[in-house]
């Protein structure tokens, strides 16, 4: 037994002087307070559509890394509506649903794994009706969020200009516009659902809260292909952008860098190694990074320039390009108000369907 | 170190002990294997910075073919600081019946974890494991120490794991001490990955010395499965078996972790 001990622990030193892709775990739970675990108490049916989201983002990253066929990419696209229609009762282990990803490029993986824990914090916030004062409880949650180094920014940054001016941006919605589409109606989702929230209670969300999923289903049925960028919050969300704009930016720079992820990945002439890719992602990701922006800036040619937290159509190489048809808000659907997606043929599941979970 | 140490044939129920004496498991991350959960591999990852977690379990022991004992189990888990959880518990036993009785199951633990790194592409993650024990008999308080390493290496959606510990225990009772080496390999995977992750296999095998000079060390193996209830608990079961010195040893138990 001693012998294989020694060897264990000379393997161990062996990898340990490995430096290449040394990277910590650093797992963390989200801040404790009366808000925690209101969503899926309150409002389980929207706890279940972002289940089926955290799903959906991982699977399309391991679905990236692997034969990029038409046909294959596809698959996993029904493989996601699959799932999101099945009402998963509990969110997916994101290691075990895109494990090369979460390998190649833990810092990635970690990061969006914080800024999401932030949107289920403030899920949770808004819908709980212990807390009263919920500005405090917002300030705390960012602090603390922002505290962490894997923390995106709340620095306002240049997505339609500097960050959408990349070799590979646009890769990903060019050669796969239904699945890119997809991803933009999740995150018009997790936008629109904070303006029904900073509305009224949890009583009030209840209410409200199905129109505004039935909307986010109809996208996924009819993928929204006449939207040239992503639905920013200040689109689909006014009022909480507003109301808390530091969050607001945040989620705008974390769906950003979800796209650039998803360019990078659809790009294998470009990059055409997983070591390329990782290295790629990693230095983009260093962009949004919160530390990299306070107290010392080192991507000020990347902070936006327009005030609106976006970019858009003021800077770099993309400076100009048409935003096409823009989502609408959720008080736009909940007065109907709202536009019709443009109608896309083709097979696509529909809720009441789908795979146990 | 999942329990204070036993001795003599007492090596069997603690090599065929199907998990009882807890440790955590992460409130989303519920593939985050933990010694005891349900059997005794567990993976190089702690639970999640600032959280606590609760484990409990109940385990059946027999051997040469008599009814045992039952054991209950529960420890107490924090994620200190990022990648570094603490942890005590203990243990109890119901019955003396049989051979069980020569083992003793009673007793308390503190425990520390810490990883080292997250798995990539080209390197394991890494963890080091340090318990102290302790347990009382006849009077006498026997105490233990324990260091473990621990590597987990993925290839595709399965993890395998491997864990090492050096055992040095302290016999006042006896008037000697003991050491002892322990290996465990094993694997775990999600039958159900990508789209369902909920359920997950673990399987190992495993050797252990005898903490005497000349005694028989123990091998054996266990099976269990985990199941994601809620996002905040996972509901185990497991069954295992051990022979050392031509004598066989079987256990059956199942348990429940809770973070918050």
């Amino acid at each position: 037994m001693r012998p294989l001990l020694l060897a264990l622990a000379a393997s161990l030193v062996t990898v340990s002087a490995a430096s290449a892709q040394w990277v910590t775990r650093d797992e963390r739970r989200a801040p404790r307070g009366e808000w925690n675990w209101a969503l899926p108490r309150e409002l389980p049916a929207l706890y279940r559509e972002f289940n089926g989201i955290d799903f959906g983002h991982a699977h399309l990253a391991q679905a990236l890394l692997g034969a990029q066929d038409s046909s294959s990419v596809e698959t996993a696209r029904l493989q996601v509506l699959e799932f999101i229609f099945s009402g998963p009762e509990v969110p997916p282990d994101e290691e075990l649903v895109a494990p090369d990803f979460a390998r190649a490029v833990w810092e990635a993986q970690r990061a969006f794994g914080w800024a999401h824990q932030l949107h289920r914090s403030l899920y949770d916030l808004f819908a709980s009706d212990r807390v009263e004062d919920k500005d405090a409880a917002y300030r705390q949650i960012l602090a603390d969020y922002l505290s962490k180094p894997e923390a995106i920014t709340s620095h306002a940054l240049d997505h339609h200009g500097a960050l959408w001016g990349f070799p590979e941006s646009r890769a990903f919605s060019k050669r796969f516009p239904k699945f890119n589409a997809q991803i933009w109606a999740y995150h018009w989702l997790q936008a629109a659902v904070y303006d029904v929230q900073v509305e009224g209670g949890a009583s009030l969300q209840r209410e409200q809260m199905p129109k505004v999923i039935s909307w986010y289903h109809g996208y996924l049925a009819n993928p929204p292909l006449d939207w040239q960028f992503m639905p920013l919050m200040r689109e689909a969300a006014p009022a909480f952008a507003e109301r808390f704009p530091e969050a607001a930016v945040i989620f705008d720079n974390l769906h950003m860098l979800h796209d650039n992820v998803d360019d990078v990945l659809s790009s294998p002439e470009i990059y055409t190694s997983l070591a390329a890719k990782r290295s790629a992602v990693v230095g983009i990701l260093d962009i949004y990074l919160h530390r990299n922006h306070e107290p010392g800036e080192r991507y000020g040619a990347y902070h936006a320039r327009n005030g609106h937290g976006d970019g858009h159509m003021e800077t770099g190489p993309a400076a100009g390009r048409p935003m096409g048809v823009r989502p609408p808000s959720a008080r736009e659907v909940l007065e109907g108000t709202a536009v019709e997606p443009v109608r896309v043929t083709g097979e696509t599941p529909s809720p009441g369907g789908g795979h146990e979970h | 170190m999942r329990r204070p140490r036993f001795d003599g044939t007492a090596a069997v129920f603690l090599a065929a002990a199907v998990a009882l004496v807890p440790r955590a498991v992460h409130a989303i991350d519920h593939t985050n294997l933990d010694g005891g959960r349900p059997v005794r591999l567990e993976d190089a990852y702690a639970i999640a910075h600032r959280e606590w977690t609760i484990e409990a379990g109940f385990r059946l022991d027999a051997a040469d073919g008599r009814t045992g004992r039952g054991v209950f189990g529960a420890d107490v888990l924090f994620g200190l600081l990022p990648n570094l959880q603490i942890g005590a518990g203990g243990a109890a036993v119901s019955g003396s019946a049989g051979p069980a009785a020569l083992g003793r199951a009673e007793g308390g633990r503190f425990e520390t974890l810490f990883n080292l790194n997250q798995e990539s592409l080209t390197l394991p993650a890494i963890a080091l494991e340090g318990a102290f024990g302790f347990s009382s008999s006849g009077g006498d308080t026997d105490t233990a120490y324990e260091v473990t390493a621990i590597l987990t290496k993925s290839l595709g959606r399965v993890r395998f794991h491997v864990n090492g510990g050096y055992e040095v225990a302290v016999d006042p009772g006896r008037g000697e001490d003991g050491e002892r080496g322990r290996l465990a390999v094993g694997a775990s995977f999600a039958p159900g990955a990508p789209m369902g992750t909920r359920w997950v296999i673990v399987a190992d095998g495993f050797a252990e010395e005898s903490e005497r000079t000349g005694g028989d060390g123990a091998v054996g193996g266990e099976a269990g499965l985990r199941y994601l209830w809620s996002e905040r608990i996972v509901l185990d079961a497991g069954i295992g078996t051990a022979t050392a010195g031509g004598r066989m040893a079987f256990a059956a138990g199942a348990g429940i972790s809770v973070a918050f």
